[in-house]
């Protein structure tokens, strides 16, 4: 007994001189670590270096082209490989891998022809690095996250690949030799060549890719890259950095040495970061927004993705027009943009986004075809439709469920401000919020087990069908089960040889469905395009405006010194 | 007592791997009963929604799921990641990040428990005077606040502020940067053991055994630490296993907050994008530690007080 007690007090009295000798040595340990060292601050970079500081809200998750399709992967990849053309400021197609293109008369066919580049191990860059990575992510086995876009891109016998009835070896993409890649599509399709610019359609060198086996786009040492910056760390947590790639094609052009991007959830603690000089890039939200208004590094931009409402045909209430209308028309979707987000967001009265895409003339846009007027709040007349509704349903009250996402700033607050605003104007309605994470809400959302779904779409391809397919007949995302026919029409032509033979034609009668779907049938409520809140450093330039349908691309920015 | 001491023990341990075995498969349920699937987001049509499923293997029934689990973690495989680090192995993941957290923990409980010994031993000594008061007070906040709120205060003020500390954790000083989260996790341990320790020291000082001391005519100071202290150490033991849970679930907060690379921040990922082999594993690697945690602690107090080691191993 007094043994065990002394041997008690003894380990006790060992534990606080640990403890306490711990403590001490803490501050002086900068140096131990036998990783190669990340720079998490802005120390530790060569001087004249530039070296960009970059905050994201969500964490890598690979950098291999088919095993992803979130945010930050993507920007990576578009970082470290050059596909065959990328996107310049103007949101103009720009040659990476390929020189120059010939399309045949029937527009059937491109043959691509590539420039002399080499991958960071030595190799040149081939026109099977392309062929065996397209028929890599429409491969089954592959269960690619973006299978889906070589579908979009309407690469000949993609969709019969995909869907696991043919072999992959019959996509539509042969190897004319090692500079020359000639590509079949099934129809014509006005937005292809842009559709190239996706990650989903980076080379990969097939050798190496076998040789390097699972580690490939999971470790950066195990991975050859082709683009101007070539992956070097990733903690599988919060760190990634990519360096500058000195055996790139163009790389006398590009100006930053180094990007290191931190993973930083909290926007309060971005901020003091950025203040700190410990970043030069980091998007705010909410009260921060007013806080640094003023600030010079303080930028707004309009992204193209798209804020709306699904309403749910199946519910009672929401299958009459009048009621869909009152709901659609009592959303004040300047205070949403003003004063709710205040975040460079912008009233919706559409649904096909600004700066999406150009008419074959390459100049208009579907706003300027169809204006802007779909929908607009108007409190007077929204009371009546309301009435109206209510009376056609013999019923004095209804109560509607409002599903969003609660991981996210922007859905949180406008749902919440859309619910209390429906509330107070629109007599006889009860809202209930239901706010579940993303991945929840869509399996209810498929389910279809909601009233009223608040949801955001980021488009992948240029062009109008990016937005109005989703609410098509058949489309995954037609969550409402909205089924008009008139609207269907347009919509399953829109992809038949025919109309896309006469772009025109075709333009204008998807013009005509956005108008279906907005002022006839009301089938969403669209409430703000969305805007990002950024604090960027002054010296950096080119960041301020993320390219549409693309990502953040960094062969375009630069930094004084 | 060595052969009750050894008897007691192995039961301990068999009474831990069941709770474990237990856990693991009630985790693998809460997670089949969780909306939504790794597999789920916008971009992602059935199609591709069921490929996914089944080169994974999630579309296989529940028990098969679990059996196969359960038989690669005996094997030490604690599966794949399927979205925050696509198909990495999560022992791979876990084995750059089970340091940093175990570091903190065990960086904010050696603080926690001396501290706050320290606080509550002057209290009581102390005790009614403006010092006991303060300490009281001090213990009431760091009770009630809690660690984030902490945390956030920390990064204003010496982080930001002061310039002395990273904002955010800094891979390449880990140490360093470890200081700040560690504070912020040890105040409700500080706080607890204070309390803890003034009215376990208030009580020992009053006591028959004191007076007898005192009456012996020992000095003050050698009654205070040859009798008071040593009796009011040995509960204080058992305060430990429930504060682990604490730190545990304050890891979770704090990480987030300094953008630590631990597992409290895997965790949280793991669960907002239903990535089921990262939660078991992390969840699984928690319930281990407290149970060893709590191991220890019987252990020990077996040692010290053998009323429980007896019925203990008798019962």
């Amino acid at each position: 007994m007094r043994k065990g007690k002394r041997w008690f007090l003894m380990a006790m009295a060992a534990l606080t001189i640990g403890a306490l000798a711990g403590c001490g040595s803490n501050a002086g340990d900068k140096g131990d670590k036998n990783i190669e060292s990340p720079t998490s601050s802005n120390g530790g970079s060569a001087a004249g270096e530039h070296v960009l500081n970059l905050a994201k809200l969500t964490p890598l998750q690979a950098c291999d082209p088919h095993k992803v399709n979130d945010a930050m992967s993507n920007e990576l990849l578009t970082a470290v490989f050059d596909g065959l053309y990328t996107l310049n400021e103007n949101g103009e197609l720009d040659p990476l891998m390929a020189e120059s293109y010939e399309e045949s008369e029937d527009g059937l066919t491109y043959t691509f022809h590539l420039r002399e580049a080499y991958w960071s191990n030595g190799d040149p860059v081939t026109a099977n690095d392309f062929a065996f990575s397209w028929k890599r992510l429409v491969d089954p086995a592959t269960a690619a996250k973006n299978s889906n876009e070589a579908v979009a891109a309407g690469i000949k016998n993609a969709k019969a690949i995909v869907d696991g009835t043919m072999d992959p070896k019959e996509l539509g993409v042969t190897v004319i030799d090692d500079k020359t890649l000639q590509v079949e599509l099934e129809a014509i399709v006005p937005y292809f060549l842009k559709t190239l610019v996706r990650p989903a359609f980076l080379p990969i060198n097939q050798a190496y890719f076998e040789s390097a086996g699972e580690d490939y786009g999971m470790k950066p040492e195990a991975t050859i890259y082709n683009g101007p910056y070539t992956w070097t760390y990733w903690d599988y947590a919060t760190n990634i950095r990519a360096t500058k790639n000195p055996d790139y094609w163009n790389a006398e052009n590009m100006d930053i040495d180094q990007l290191n991007w931190q993973i930083v959830t909290d926007s309060q603690t971005g901020a003091l970061m950025f203040e700190s000089g410990q970043l030069d890039f980091v998007e705010i939200s909410g009260d921060l927004i007013n806080n640094y208004a003023s600030n010079p590094a303080f930028t707004k931009a309009l992204e193209v993705h798209m804020w709306y409402v699904y309403p749910n045909f199946e519910n009672e209430a929401l299958a009459n027009v009048n009621i869909r209308r009152a709901l659609a028309t009592s959303i004040n979707k300047e205070a949403i943009a003003e004063t709710v987000l205040n975040n460079g967001s912008q009233v919706a009265n559409y649904f096909v986004g600004y700066n999406l895409c150009f008419a074959p003339d390459g100049k208009t846009q579907m706003r300027d075809t169809n204006g802007d007027n779909f929908l607009v709040y108007d409190l007077e007349s929204a009371k009546k439709y309301w009435q109206k509704g209510l009376e056609e349903l013999g019923k004095e009250s209804v109560t509607l469920r409002l599903m969003y996402y609660n991981n996210n700033d922007a859905s949180i607050a406008q749902a919440e401000y859309i619910a209390s605003q429906w509330q107070q104007t629109l007599p006889g309605l009860a809202v209930e919020l239901y706010s579940y994470p993303s991945n929840s809400a869509l399996t209810y959302a498929q389910d279809g087990d909601f009233d009223l779904f608040l949801f955001r779409w980021g488009p992948d391809y240029k062009d109008p069908m990016a937005f109005l397919e989703l609410i098509g007949r058949n489309n995954e995302h037609n969550y409402g089960h909205y089924d008009g026919k008139a609207y269907n029409d347009i919509i399953d032509a829109a992809s038949t040889a025919e109309l896309l033979k006469n772009p025109q034609t075709r333009w204008e009668s998807l013009a005509e469905a956005e108008k279906i779907l907005l002022e006839d049938d009301v089938a969403v409520f669209p409430t703000v395009q969305n805007g990002l809140a950024m604090l960027i450093n002054p010296k950096v330039h080119g960041l301020e405006v993320r390219n549409t349908s693309l990502t953040w691309n960094y062969r375009f920015v630069t930094m004084d010194d | 007592m060595g052969k009750d001491m050894g008897r007691y023990i192995v039961k301990r341990v068999l009474i831990a791997a069941v709770t474990l075995l237990a856990i693991t498969f009630l985790l693998f349920l809460l997670m089949d009963l969780l909306p939504g699937s790794p597999f789920n987001n916008e971009k992602l049509n059935e199609a591709q929604r069921a490929l996914l499923e089944h080169k994974y293997g999630l579309d296989k029934p529940f028990f098969v799921r679990y059996w196969i689990y359960l038989n690669n973690l005996l094997h030490g495989n604690f599966g794949i990641s399927y979205v925050i680090a696509v198909d990495q192995p999560v022992s791979g993941m876990m084995a750059s990040r089970l340091p940093i957290t175990i570091r903190m923990g065990v960086q904010a409980m050696l603080i926690g428990v001396v501290v706050g010994l320290i606080f509550g031993i002057i209290a009581a000594l102390k005790k009614n005077t403006w010092i006991d008061t303060i300490a009281t007070i001090c213990s009431v906040i760091g009770f009630s606040v809690p660690a984030y709120v902490f945390a956030l205060f920390l990064v204003f003020f010496a982080a930001f502020k002061m310039g002395w500390f990273p904002i955010r954790f800094a891979i390449d000083q880990p140490v360093f940067s470890s200081i700040l989260p560690t504070l912020s996790l040890s105040a409700y341990i500080i706080a607890t053991m204070a309390r803890y320790a003034r009215s376990e020291m208030i009580e020992c000082l009053s006591s028959d055994y004191i007076t007898l001391a005192k009456a012996k005519g020992i000095s003050e100071q050698k009654v205070i630490i040859r009798h008071a202290l040593r009796n009011t150490l040995v509960p204080i033991i058992t305060v430990v296993s429930p504060l682990m849970i604490g730190l545990i679930t304050g890891s979770v907060v704090v990480e987030q907050i300094f953008g630590v690379p631990g597992l409290g921040q895997m965790l949280l990922s793991g669960v907002q994008n239903n990535d089921y082999n990262v939660i078991m594993a992390v969840a699984l690697v928690y319930s281990f530690l407290y149970i060893v945690i709590m191991l220890v602690v019987d252990v020990l107090y077996g040692f010290i007080d053998p009323r429980i080691r007896v019925s203990g191993g008798k019962a």
